[in-house]
């Protein structure tokens, strides 16, 4: 099998990284931290007309209709770039969560602006430290007429909960796990922005008093599979994310005078560098395995998107930590760029459930 | 040599001692190093030149024929004999079966034995793992069934130490089947015991030199007068004499550290590649870097947790994570120091070669770092 990108997939990786590079720089990270704002709105409405947005969603609701492979390219730029874009939430996990167990009706109601970026929707499943996956949610969803209802309930923290229209909320209905489509602008809503480590995703408390909501017709089963295909494209934007960090490590390394040589020269460094390396091949690899199972073959995708998961995950975390490392004192700084991808390592590596929920999925799927 | 201009767990006396054991060894055991590890045991004159110097069970009383001496004389033989690269199981006797016998024993079984294991007539071993089961000692099966004042005993051990030298085996039998940990005894076996029968000396990826053996027991008779201590309070015993069972396995794992850390340091002095010597390649200085830093760590520690012992006061889940730290360093040290000889740390003809394979097995006996860490874990 040949798991190398098509030639279609590398034009849309090089539009994405070019377009990324230009607008979303280090400097307008930084802009974007100094405003408080959770969103690159500029930034969002381009990647819509563009219709990166829309990738992975069917033509009939105004996206391309792509796989999940090309979306994953996409993701991968992203987490490149460290842009400060809700794409993970909107278009993976609430778009995902609609297309796989919308109805008509409401797939035609939110997919397009999805895919448009005019609509922002976001997962809310967390509600502080308990074990989300294993337990019924406390958030629960109490039916008026048909699949309509009110939920009542706190959730947190949610990604993106700040510039969110909508939310999927894992919800407990009537004594099983359900995801009610809840739209955020009503009055029985309130949401209170957390103080996060990741300057550049925001996160947010959001309760729901008897609000508004209706259904998808999502079970734990959906859920799981959901949470498999959103692993993957975390996985890419990880792998994404680690490669920026071996980028700049080299690139400062060449640079830096040490002792009368380049800090590149001694042996330590190349080896750190070898080893970020090595990382992050292995899990580029697991990762466009598990973007293939996801679209080819769904019974392999648990196993793939877990390993895919764990070692994307250690990749960046590995690289994250050793560009710091390697940049020295400087590294440590606000000025020096480390810290971006230190802190959406993090995030990355504690949303979806941590690394032994994973390794746990994988040991249960393993042959 | 071990440096100890710097530790604290040892007096004037120690250091005393400690040069007449180095002697004892460049005398008796370094020349035949190669010929034990090749017969897959070591020569019953190696125990007793050990007992001629008093290098056995230091810590047994005179008037058993020891020298009644603290645990931190044990300590030195331990780290001399692992710093020689030796697997001889002296340590078991000294550290582990003589203890039992002078803890639990009565005034006779004292008599009958002890004097013969200080001056290393008597070999002994302590037979407690079964085909079965090893970690979790309160499944055994072997049993000891009572009949009339005598214990018949049937069952079968394996992986123990001294298995084929050994006159006497502190053997752990159930003599209450039905209950788990309070139907367990031990029980003095002499190897000349009808019934009796040692089975292979087994072959192992290392510790060639330690005959660690199968052992058989078909209808075996002994007078009850054989159980150590009181009957079916076998597995508290075990228990209470873990402390010094894995002091004395860090004690061996950090003085082997130690020895593959100094080999691989004369190495690379040596060895030249890319027209330098590789002493003077970052990465290596890099990795014998880390590793010094973590033998220095390693024997001070050491030092704290022999200090304690010597005055009672290790506790099982602190002797258990000394186990645990020093033999997972020793793994690593071994396996880093080995990695900086390149092929020729492949070599058998090679010291560090001995030594790392030699490091594997412990963290496994003596309870696996697994159950190390299950213990520490039970004190948090
Ligand atoms: C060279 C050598 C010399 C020895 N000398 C002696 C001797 O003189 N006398 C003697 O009685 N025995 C001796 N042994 C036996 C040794 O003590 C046992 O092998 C050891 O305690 C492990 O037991 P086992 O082999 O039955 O492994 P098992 O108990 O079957 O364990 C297998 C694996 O499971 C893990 N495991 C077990 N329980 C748990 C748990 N609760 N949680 C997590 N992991 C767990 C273990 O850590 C290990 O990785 C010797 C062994 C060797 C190799």
């Amino acid at each position: 099998m040949n798991f190398d990108l098509s030639d279609e997939q590398k034009m849309l990786a090089e539009q994405a990284r070019g377009l990324l590079a230009e607008r979303s720089p280090p400097a307008r990270l930084r802009q974007l931290i100094g405003e408080g704002a959770e969103l690159d709105a500029p930034l969002w409405r381009e990647l819509g007309e563009m219709g990166f947005l829309g990738a992975a969603i069917a033509e009939a609701h105004g996206g391309l209709g792509l796989t999940a492979l090309d979306l994953a390219v996409i993701s991968l730029e992203l987490g490149r770039a460290n842009a400060c874009l809700p794409f993970f939430s909107s278009v993976v996990l609430a778009g995902g969560a609609l297309s796989a167990c919308g109805s008509a009706a409401q797939q035609a109601a939110w997919l397009p602006g999805i895919a448009s970026g005019e609509k922002i929707g976001t997962f809310a499943y967390a509600e502080g430290p308990a074990d989300w996956r294993a337990a019924l949610p406390a958030t629960t969803f109490a039916a008026t007429s048909g699949n309509e209802g009110r939920i009542t309930g706190t959730k947190s923290p949610v990604a993106d909960g700040g510039v969110a229209g909508f939310a999927v909320v894992l919800v407990n209905a009537g004594g099983a796990q359900a995801f009610a489509l809840v739209d955020l602008d009503q009055p029985e809503v309130s949401r209170t922005r957390l103080d996060s480590f990741d300057q550049l995703r925001g996160h947010h408390a959001i309760s729901f008093a008897g609000a508004k909501a209706e259904l998808l017709a999502g079970d734990a089963d959906t859920l799981a599979r959901l949470l498999d295909q959103a692993a993957v494209q975390a996985a890419f934007e990880a792998v994404g994310g680690a490669q920026a960090c071996l980028t700049m490590a080299r690139e400062y390394a060449l640079d830096r005078q040490i002792f009368g040589r380049s800090l590149a020269s001694y042996q330590a460094i190349k080896h750190r560098l070898a080893d970020i390396a090595v990382a992050i091949e292995l899990a580029l690899s697991n990762a466009y395995y598990a973007g293939w199972a996801a679209q080819n073959a769904p019974d392999e995708l648990p196993a793939a998107a877990a390993a895919a998961r764990l070692t994307a995950l250690a990749a960046f975390k590995n690289a994250a930590r050793e560009n710091i490392q390697v940049h020295g004192g400087i590294g440590y700084t606000f000025e020096a760029n480390c810290h971006f991808y230190y802190r959406r390592e993090r995030t990355l590596a504690l949303s979806l459930g941590g690394r032994e929920v994973w390794a746990d999925r994988l040991i249960a799927h393993s042959a | 040599m071990i440096d100890t201009s710097a530790r604290f767990a040892f007096t004037a006396e120690h250091e005393m001692f400690r040069d007449a054991v180095r002697k004892v060894f460049e005398k008796d055991l370094i020349p035949h190093l190669e010929t034990f590890e090749t017969e897959g045991i070591c020569s019953r004159a190696f125990w007793k030149s050990c007992g001629d110097a008093g290098m056995l069970c230091p810590t047994i009383a005179p008037e058993y024929g020891g020298l009644g001496l603290d645990f931190g004389y044990n300590a030195v033989v331990a780290e001399e004999l692992g710093y020689a690269g030796s697997s001889a199981g002296i340590t078991l006797q000294s550290d582990i079966t003589a203890e039992y016998i002078a803890s639990y024993g009565s005034e006779e079984q004292k008599r009958k034995y002890l004097p013969g294991m200080v001056s290393g007539d008597i070999i002994s071993a302590i037979a407690m793992t079964e085909p079965s089961t090893g970690s979790d000692l309160q499944g055994i099966k072997a049993t000891a069934r009572r009949d009339g004042d005598h214990y018949v005993i049937n069952g079968s051990k394996t992986y123990i130490t001294n298995g084929q030298n050994a006159d006497v085996i502190i053997v752990v039998a159930k003599t209450n089947p039905e209950a788990a940990g309070k139907g367990i005894s031990l029980i003095l076996v002499d190897a000349d015991t009808p019934g009796f029968a040692r089975g292979r000396n087994l072959d192992k990826i290392g510790q060639h030199s330690a005959d660690t053996s199968e052992l058989f027991f078909q209808d075996v008779r002994v007078p009850v007068s054989n159980c150590l201590g009181t009957e079916n309070q076998g597995f508290g015993y075990l228990m209470s004499q873990l402390p010094q069972e894995r002091l004395s396995i860090a004690v061996t794992a950090q003085a082997c550290a130690q020895r593959a850390f100094d080999e691989a340091v004369a190495f690379t002095r040596e060895r030249k590649a890319f027209g330098q010597q590789i002493s003077q390649c970052q990465n290596t200085k890099f990795s014998l870097a880390d590793l010094k830093a973590q033998l220095q760590v390693g024997w001070a520690h050491l030092d704290w947790a022999i200090t304690r012992h010597v005055k009672g006061e290790l506790t099982t889940a602190e002797a258990s994570a000394a186990k645990l730290w020093h033999t997972e360093l020793q793994g690593r040290v071994c396996d880093a120091a080995l990695q900086l000889h390149g092929g020729a740390g492949y070599m058998n003809e090679y010291m560090i070669a001995r030594l790392w394979r030699d490091a594997r097995v412990t963290r496994i006996f003596g309870g696996t770092s697994e159950i190390m860490k299950e213990v520490i874990s039970r004190s948090i």
